[in-house]
């Protein structure tokens, strides 16, 4: 039995028993094959943006730059952008996970980033990305909510995320 | 026996409860077994290795309290592929959420012929994943997934769990797994008093008095079922004078549990929550509790049962299979869907004085299993899937070597070199054209005895296939079925030649055959863009070790191998389609070897000079610590090439020469490892720099727009060959319709003019990523590093100049 079928039918088991218990899984079988075969702590930009779904795409970005399932809080921000074209909003998800804490402390190693500044298709994306703080941890976010706006202003500047 | 175990969770937790204290408790114990060697390892996701952790220390801290947790570590480092054959991987952690994926580490520890041992403490994720965080469901089904495909014995605290697994295999479509189950034991000494060394909260010891209490220990999550007991206090259990006190930490998805909690009318008078109670409130909560309620509606084990029963305290638990098998009629059941079943539970021991003295006299017979008794059937659990393994016999004395040849000038070369250097061969079985034979007899005079086993004979009226690769292991697996041949014996080619002394135990080391490796299979890139017989060869092998779930290591080393005949006999056999394949004879042998029989073989690298013969070829993937043999190649003895004025005959100062040789291709071989070294410090540097790795890649955009994608600075050595990687978007091939694509690279000064030749090479539209071979200047410089990329059938081309240090 191919390896892939195993993971595969396993999903497939899950999905029904969270059914049955009238729930639904908040994964998809694709991010979880897509997980199975991530190298801990690589992740190849290239391939990643062959994805074109916006939806897929940034769940699959959390999985492979942060080693993660992405979190509501997180999928809530970034929905509201998925109106943007492909390459725009891929770009946004990129740098945006990359400026983030959760992203430097976890040291991934990034190749092919077709959206660097001084790549192709790179370019600012200052005021399209969603705050870096997504990607912080909640107690951190917390404390951003609970700051004065004109802070959070300059929160967003220091955290590169907004033109000063 | 060699035992890693990777206790990178228990390291980063802080409070040790439930999984953590059987991790705790079994490890303190196992590392007292002095018979084995432990190694235990925290993984760092930066360096993506282990760490190792000193068992010393490890003792100090989980045992004796001496000490600080991050003291535990050494700086020892260990690769996965460092974890040696024969090896056992036990994880005992919960390591689902581990960031070292088992997907990703198995199959890398299967390639090396580890075994792989799993404690499941359960399957809940799987069969009800309704209780789990979504994290832990997502990451648990790929930790499972791994484990039915790879584990070699699944160990479980239940044969509940065994069912729970049996039932997913079946429903999978898969082989059931070797399981075996293993009582976990309490937190106790083993005299049955609690370790106890802090004091008890008095604010508990308040809450506790008076009246009577159900105890609910363990952590706030939807699969314990807490909702039930509150139900049950509301429905009459509160009115005749019962409360419930929850003890634990709070866990997921239980945030309107929690408000219900601490809103209840009853909070505070009937309904009480302690968190994360030290040891001794535990300790005084059990004992002081009329009973431990354990409403869960699914677990792995119930250890707060066994608690409760070392301390004499009665138990109500959820009625399911898992907790009979744990509890027996040491517990009292209800359904876990039905409050009116709890009360009426409760109340049968409440209103009968003397069933609860019954039931509390019981309990005095619990004979519980002590941590020491579990370790002790944990370790005997662990060792077992390297008990019945096979090994080579002691006593095995090989004297016969077995070569396919049609060339006799070449093997008559190579026999005076194995006959002054292999004096345990005795004997050499040629399979060789018909017509070869009696030149051979004629021009060979030394002491081997030499036997033939002709094409004819060992066709018998076979057509022998044309392509060099299928022809070689058609005529290997028939010669291989004639008894002239030993059991065990030296395969080699006409051009593998002993560069010294051998003995057998070159070949057959602490009971397990050696299995020389040079590369792994999925990162043969071969004759790139020009692939040869060999390589398709590799891909062909790759392509069926992977499908039938073998390690996928590369054993054309170019050097002799020892073989065992009968396992290479039970492969074909079992593959009867592998003789006509066209798959690589040496690698299907030793991964089917080391993947059925991990025990036999040892995995280590190749000891072959002259492989590859130039070091344009490709790229080493593995050093070799020693050279014992030269693949010969009679151009390297060409002036201007490695061996340029040495002999390639045997002759009175051979060994003298071939230390000279050893001596010269170690230099070529060091040059390539120095380039190596620099572009690994280069790629480092970069990164710190710019948090991205430097790479090359050929994109589309959506405009249908080619263009080449860079870093912003390049680093090599001088006059060294440094590989590039370089991926190809796939949408050029498959959406703009590319087919012709060649890269062009050069070098220039920082005036434009032209410092190398340009090196041109064909993609091969197949295998989109590959190495850039890149040979540097020859001397130390700044420069432009250019890189043209020709679409020659939509005449189109894109050009990068990357800055370039050649130092």
């Amino acid at each position: 039995m191919k390896e892939s079928q195993i993971y595969s039918a396993i999903y497939d088991i899950v999905e029904e028993n969270m059914e049955k218990s009238g729930k639904k899984l908040h994964t998809t079988k694709e991010l979880t094959l897509c997980a199975v075969s991530a190298k801990p702590g690589t992740v190849d930009i290239m391939k990643l943006s062959r994805e074109r779904n916006n939806d897929t795409f940034v769940k699959k970005a959390y999985i492979f730059m942060l080693n993660r399932q992405i979190d509501k809080q997180a999928l809530k921000i970034w929905r509201t952008h998925y109106d943007l074209p492909t390459e725009e909003f891929q770009r946004a998800v990129i740098i945006g996970i990359r400026g983030s804490e959760e992203f430097y402390t976890n040291q991934v190693k990034m190749y092919n980033n077709i959206y660097s500044e001084h790549n192709a298709f790179g370019g600012n994306v200052a005021g399209i990305a969603p705050p870096a703080g997504i990607t912080v941890p909640e107690r951190m976010m917390k404390l951003y909510r609970k700051m004065p706006s004109f802070m959070k202003s300059a929160a967003k500047t220091i955290m590169g995320v907004k033109k000063s | 026996m060699k035992i890693y175990v990777d206790l990178t969770n228990l390291m980063l937790t802080d409070f040790v409860t439930g999984i953590q204290r059987v991790v705790r408790e079994v490890m303190v114990r196992l590392l007292s077994h002095e018979e084995h060697e432990y190694f235990l390892l925290y993984y760092s996701y930066k360096n993506d290795a282990f760490y190792r952790l000193s068992n010393e220390r490890f003792i100090e801290y989980f045992v004796n309290g001496i000490g600080e947790k991050g003291a535990i570590m050494t700086g020892e480092t260990i690769n996965y592929t460092d974890i040696p054959s024969g090896a056992i991987f036990f994880d005992i952690d919960s390591v689902w959420n581990s960031k070292l994926k088992r997907s990703y580490l198995f199959p890398i520890l299967k390639q090396n012929g580890v075994k792989i041992v799993t404690q499941v403490y359960d399957i809940i994720p799987i069969t009800h994943p309704q209780f789990c965080h979504e994290t832990t469901t997502a990451n648990f089904m790929i930790y499972v997934g791994a484990n039915l495909r790879y584990a070699d014995l699944l160990i479980t605290s239940a044969e509940t769990t065994i069912k729970a697994i049996d039932d997913l295999t079946d429903r999978i479509g898969m082989e059931r797994k070797n399981c075996t189950v293993v009582t976990l034991s309490s937190d106790f000494a083993n005299n049955g008093e609690p370790e106890v060394k802090d004091s008890v909260d008095p604010e508990v010891e308040k809450i506790a008095s008076g009246s009577k209490y159900l105890l609910m220990l363990g952590t706030i999550e939807p699969r314990k079922n807490h909702s039930l007991v509150i139900d049950a206090l509301e429905s009459g259990l509160a009115e005749s004078g019962m409360k419930a006190i929850f003890a634990g930490r709070i866990g997921w998805n239980v945030k309107a549990l929690e408000k219900r909690i601490k809103t209840h009318p009853l909070y505070n008078k009937s309904l009480f929550f302690v968190e994360k109670p030290s040891d001794a409130t535990v300790d005084y909560l059990y004992k002081n509790a009329f009973a431990v309620a354990f409403p869960t509606f699914n677990e792995g084990f119930g250890l707060p049962m066994i608690e409760a029963f070392m301390r004499g305290t009665p138990v109500v638990a959820s009625d399911i299979p898992v907790l009979h098998e744990v509890a027996g009629d040491f517990a009292d059941y209800f359904d876990p869907n039905d409050k009116e079943d709890l009360i009426r539970c409760v109340k049968g021991l409440m209103n009968d004085p003397a069933k609860y003295a019954a039931k509390k006299a019981h309990l005095k017979d619990y004979v519980p299993y002590t941590w020491d008794e579990s370790a002790e059937d944990m370790l005997n659990a662990v060792i077992s899937v390297s008990k019945d393994a096979k090994k080579v016999p002691a006593d095995l004395k090989v004297k016969q070597i077995v070569c396919l040849t049609a060339r006799n000038d070449d093997i008559l070369a190579t026999m005076p070199f194995i006959e002054e250097f292999m004096p345990f061969i005795t004997e050499m079985v040629l399979c060789t054209p018909d017509a070869n034979v009696d030149e051979i007899k004629a021009r060979y005079k030394g002491r081997i005895e030499l036997k033939f086993l002709t094409d004819s004979q060992i066709l018998n009226g076979k057509e022998l296939p044309e392509d060099h690769a299928t022809r070689n292991y058609f005529l290997r697996c028939l010669a291989l079925r004639n008894p002239i041949i030993d059991d065990v014996f030296i395969m080699t080619d006409d051009d593998y030649r002993p560069l010294r002394t051998l003995t057998q135990d070159d070949f057959i080391t602490d009971g397990t055959y050696k299995a020389y490796y040079c590369y792994d299979l999925y990162k043969w890139r071969g004759t790139y863009g020009r692939p040869t017989s060999f390589d398709i060869s590799m891909r062909r092998t790759r392509a069926f070790l992977k499908e039938c779930g073998y390690p996928t290591m590369m054993y054309s080393s170019h050097q002799m191998q020892i073989i065992d005949k009968r396992i290479f006999n039970e492969m074909t056999t079992k593959y009867p389609g592998l003789i006509t394949s066209g798959c690589c004879e040496w690698s299907t042998y030793f991964n089917y070897g080391v993947g059925t029989y991990p025990d036999m073989f040892t995995v280590t690298p190749y000891v072959s000079m002259g492989w590859p013969g130039v070091r344009s070829d490709w790229d080493v993937y593995v050093q070799p610590k020693e050279f014992l043999f030269e693949n010969h190649y009679d151009f390297l003895y060409k002036p201007n090439q490695v061996f340029a004025g040495l002999r390639e005959d045997f002759h009175e100062n051979v060994l003298e020469e071939n230390q000279q040789k050893i001596m010269r291709f170690t230099a070529e071989l060091q040059k390539q490892m120095e380039s190596r070294q620099v572009y690994k410090a280069y790629c480092e540097s970069y990164w710190i720099h710019y948090r991205e790795m430097p790479s090359f890649a050929l994109v589309s955009g959506n405009e249908k727009n080619v263009a080449i994608c860079a870093p912003l600075y390049f680093q090599a050595r001088h006059d060294g060959w440094t590989r590039l990687p370089f991926s190809i978007d796939k949408k050029i091939i498959d959406v703009l319709g590319v087919k012709d694509i060649y890269i062009v690279h050069w070098f220039t000064d920082e005036e434009g003019n032209s410092i190398t030749d340009n090196a041109r090479m064909k993609i091969d539209v197949n295998d989109l990523d590959f190495l850039l071979p890149v040979k540097s200047p020859e001397l130390p410089e700044r420069c432009i590093f250019n890189i043209r990329v020709l679409l020659e059938d939509k005449n189109k081309a894109v050009e990068v100049n990357v800055k370039a240090d050649i130092i």
